[in-house]
């Protein structure tokens, strides 16, 4: 079984699909707040790792960018920061890559579902789906074998894969030009919404499985956290119901109200 | 004066020369012969067969008939030359039409106007009229008998590549090829309304009805450019006569019944004719949208909605059609019911939308154990719940009950009493948030 998940898992990890471009047409109203928070997200990673003077001791254990990071053991335990730690942690990157990795997702699929929500509520929509995901990360690592979630994690994706999940529950017939890049060959191609998430979704969960089962024997398997993706993915389906604009409730209850 | 001795010593060297294939001694001794008797037949003669180039040849045997007009061996010399001559290198070609020549050079045939080159539109090079397809790169061109047609495909693939100079020169001369054939004169004038140049447009297109007055294409294009300048009374003129000629082709009629809406406004006669529309295409979402529109303005709410209702099932929901159908029946109809704008169902699903972020922050708080929320945190998600009812009252749902109670049926309605309910829910909110996000 786990030969077939890993080989599964690494044949998947062989594909990258890149969003290009999906059929909806103008948007009506500019995307203030994506745009605000791809622009914060960039500053602090500026400010963090080139402006500020932070020597490792702020990373190590007990220091000022450890606080900053969620580590469920220590949400658990009642140290740290608390959920302020989730808020925090989703706006750190480790690296340059990991940062243009998130915002191109969260600037693609962020400024879709903002144009259908108002930039307040997908303001506080992306809120949600920080701390949905942060518990997220704190359930499935804590129950880890091995890590027990003593590992900080940091960076935007488990509230982006929120977004995601939302413009799939919102958009699923939508089309997406996407990029899909096997080794190094691209192939341009218009795959349907749930497509892109369901590749999404089923990366998650193996490596979810496979870090259980690795940490199990005694090994690593991977620093993505998957549980903070599938907690995002849960946030994004549930809770953007609270946050729709009723005439699209409306009409998505009563299709056949026209005569 | 020569000496005649040595001249003939010459001679006969040369002649011995030539007759031994030894051809540079005896041109020499020869071309010294000539020298010394530029009137030795004899000399020019053997000459003649050693030199080397057709042309030397030529002088020379011309020049023994010179000396001897009735030399039969350099008569019969000078016609096997003729014969053999190169052929001079062509300096014109036949036009492929009248096929009379033409220069190598030209583009135009000077008798007929026949082009004889044109620029490939995929790769620029000039081809040569005759050839179907760009030696270069392969474009396919057509075939240049088909005339104006050829003309015309060419002109499109110009336009397509913004090619617009040769487009518009191309256009030109499918028009000349054929000025009375309406279909091209039809592509021409779509062409020219497409280069902008509407006025060349205008004036192709009533040629083109006047070979054909029977295409009511023609008029309902006439009146789209005519209305393009507000020329209202001419564009009208024009989709009336097309709508006489295609009175079963919904799209005219849709051109009118809109031009009717916008001067005349909601009228019987554009109810009929829209209603006509709808009868001729049932599935025509933008007429059911004009109609809902009509139906508006003459105050029958039922059938507006019932034909909004009906577009935003047509048209697809990100389509101007779509958005706009959405929006104006979002309008005349609420999206919730009555009971449900002002009940309690829609406050509780917005409160419960912003009573997550707190709600969650402090479970976290409670190592995700909810019995071990602090009394603290309780307080504050009872602030933050009473915040946000404000502030969804105020942004939201307006009418709810207790605000209908306090502010009367109207509910949180004016700026200043939104202000007056949003600004303490939004304060309370965050203080709430805040307060148990720092695990005060």
């Amino acid at each position: 079984m786990i030969i077939f998940l890993l080989m599964l898992d690494y044949l998947l990890s062989l594909v990258f699909l890149l969003p290009l471009k999906d059929d909806r047409g103008r948007y009506r109203s500019f995307p203030y707040m994506t745009l605000a928070l791809v622009l914060l997200n960039t500053v602090v990673h500026v400010l963090v790792h080139h402006a500020l003077p932070l020597g490792e001791e702020a990373w190590s254990q007990g220091g000022l960018m450890w606080q900053a990071m969620l580590v469920p053991a220590d949400i658990l335990n009642g140290e740290g920061l608390g959920a302020l730690s989730m808020i925090t942690a989703a706006f750190l990157h480790a690296s340059w890559s990991h940062l243009v990795g998130n915002m191109f997702i969260l600037w693609f699929f962020g400024r879709k579902l903002e144009d259908m929500l108002g930039s307040t509520k997908f303001g506080l929509f992306y809120l949600v789906c920080v701390l949905v995901s942060g518990t997220g990360s704190v359930l499935g690592r804590t129950a880890l074998p091995l890590t027990q979630g003593v590992i900080p994690g940091l960076g935007a994706s488990g509230a982006i894969m929120g977004i995601v999940a939302a413009y799939l529950f919102l958009y699923h017939q939508q089309r997406i030009l996407t990029l899909i890049l096997i080794g190094i060959i691209p192939i341009p191609l218009r795959i349907p919404a749930w497509v892109f998430i369901l590749y999404t979704v089923t990366r998650d969960i193996l490596g979810g499985w496979l870090e259980q089962e690795f940490q199990a024997v005694g090994y690593l398997y991977s620093f993505v956290d998957s549980f903070a993706h599938l907690g995002g993915v849960i946030a994004g389906l549930m809770c953007v119901y609270f946050f729709l604009p009723r005439e699209l409730l409306y009409y998505r209850h009563r299709p056949d109200t026209a005569s | 004066m020569p000496n005649p001795a040595q001249v003939a010593e010459l001679l006969r060297r040369g002649i011995a020369a030539a007759k031994a294939g030894r051809t540079q001694e005896a041109r020499q001794a020869l071309l010294r012969v000539t020298e010394l008797d530029e009137r030795n037949e004899q000399a020019w003669l053997w000459l003649s067969g050693v030199v080397e180039s057709f042309e030397d040849r030529r002088v020379c045997m011309e020049n023994v008939l010179a000396i001897n007009p009735d030399n039969g061996h350099a008569q019969a010399g000078l016609a096997w030359l003729d014969q053999q001559a190169p052929t001079p290198p062509a300096t014109q070609e036949d036009c492929p039409r009248c096929q009379s020549p033409v220069p190598l050079s030209g583009a135009v045939c000077p008798d007929c106007g026949q082009v004889l080159i044109v620029a490939c539109p995929a790769c620029g090079q000039y081809v040569d009229v005759r050839e179907t397809s760009c030696p270069d790169c392969g474009q396919y061109l057509g075939d240049f008998r088909d005339g104006a047609r050829y003309h015309m495909t060419l002109a499109r693939a110009y336009l397509e590549r913004q090619q617009y100079v040769l487009a518009q020169e191309t256009a030109a001369r499918a028009e000349a090829e054929a000025p009375a054939d309406p279909q091209v004169l039809e592509g021409v004038a779509a062409l020219h309304e497409e280069l902008g140049r509407n006025d060349l447009a205008i004036a192709t297109y009533e040629r083109a009805i006047e070979c054909n007055p029977g295409n009511a294409a023609l008029y309902a294009r006439l009146g789209m450019i005519y209305r393009q300048r507000s020329m209202l009374a001419e564009a009208r003129t024009m989709y009336k006569m097309a709508a006489e000629r295609a009175s079963d082709d919904p799209a005219i009629l849709f051109e009118l019944a809109q031009l009717h809406v916008e001067e005349d406004g909601a009228t019987l006669e554009s109810l009929k004719l829209l209603e006509q529309i709808i009868r001729l295409d049932p599935g025509y979402a933008q007429a059911h949208l004009l109609l809902g529109d009509v139906y508006l303005n003459r105050q029958q709410g039922p059938q507006a909605i019932q034909h909004y209702e009906r577009a935003c099932k047509l048209a697809s929901p990100d389509s101007r059609t779509g958005r706009e159908a959405h929006r104006k029946l979002g309008k005349l109809r609420p999206s919730l019911s009555e009971r449900q704008a002002q009940g309690w169902g829609e406050t509780w699903r917005r409160m419960g939308g912003l009573m997550l972020i707190p709600a969650v922050a402090a479970l976290v708080n409670a190592r995700l154990v909810p019995w071990q929320v602090s009394l603290a945190a309780w307080y504050g998600l009872a602030v933050a719940s009473a915040g946000a009812y404000l502030w969804v009252c105020a942004t939201d749902v307006p009418r709810n009950p207790a605000m209908r109670a306090v502010f009367g049926q109207a509910g949180v309605k004016g700026s200043r009493r939104q202000a007056l309910v949003s600004v303490p829910g939004l304060l309370l909110w965050t203080a709430a948030f805040g307060l148990i996000l720092l695990k005060a």
